[in-house]
């Protein structure tokens, strides 16, 4: 979220413009995700035997998390380790690569 | 005792909030939230799944969610600023080629 607030702060951009394609979504989209909710609504409201969360019911230890996690699903967590240094690479390249364009330009 | 089935409910109704926002919505931006706030709504489901039947890999498979989803903020905004640099503006309308 800070990440996106600082992207509207530096941009600055204006008010965005009804076009076509907004209209076109409004016209279209709403009748059909207000279906796709009555669906889903309906499907989970017939579901009789989905029960209920207590929310006084011993909730989840920070021990038992960690041990599913660091012990059972390490691999996924050490993968995704380098999901994110690839990703932080790739988002300095990007922003990067705008910069050294505008200086050659000039 | 909650019913099971207003979260799934309130994360259907998350969902689906962020998909008409995607689809009305011609800011990059507001495009770009709108895809998080669908990520935040099957997460909601997740852990309420989790929290009911008390497995811990719900929980967990809802973290790797959220780093995925950083990830892909990183990267996106990164994207949003690259093109709005190329050309000044953010409506999706308008950035319609792939070449400048």
């Amino acid at each position: 979220m800070v990440l996106f607030t600082f992207v509207v702060m530096l941009l600055n951009a204006g008010r965005e413009e009804r076009t076509l394609g907004s209209r076109a979504g409004k016209i279209i989209g709403f009748p059909a995700v207000v279906a796709f909710l009555g669906v889903i609504a309906t499907v989970i409201l017939k579901a009789q035997n989905l029960g209920a969360a207590s929310l006084s019911d011993p909730i989840t230890s920070t021990e038992e998390l960690s041990r599913v996690l660091f012990h059972e699903l390490l691999l996924p967590f050490e993968v995704t380790s380098i999901l994110i240094l690839i990703a932080v690479l790739g988002a300095v390249a990007l922003a990067r690569a705008g910069h050294g364009d505008r200086r050659e330009s000039k | 005792m909650i019913p099971i089935s207003w979260y799934l409910l309130l994360s259907a109704a998350l969902f689906c909030l962020g998909v008409v926002g995607f689809l009305i919505k011609r800011n990059l931006i507001t495009v770009f939230m709108s895809i998080e706030l669908m990520l935040n709504g099957v997460n909601l489901s997740f852990v309420a799944f989790a929290h009911q039947w008390h497995l811990v890999k719900g929980q967990i498979f809802v973290f790797f969610v959220m780093v995925v989803a950083a990830a892909e903020a990183a990267v996106g905004l990164a994207i949003i600023i690259a093109v709005f640099r190329a050309r000044s503006t953010l409506a999706v309308d308008r950035i319609d080629l792939m070449k400048l």
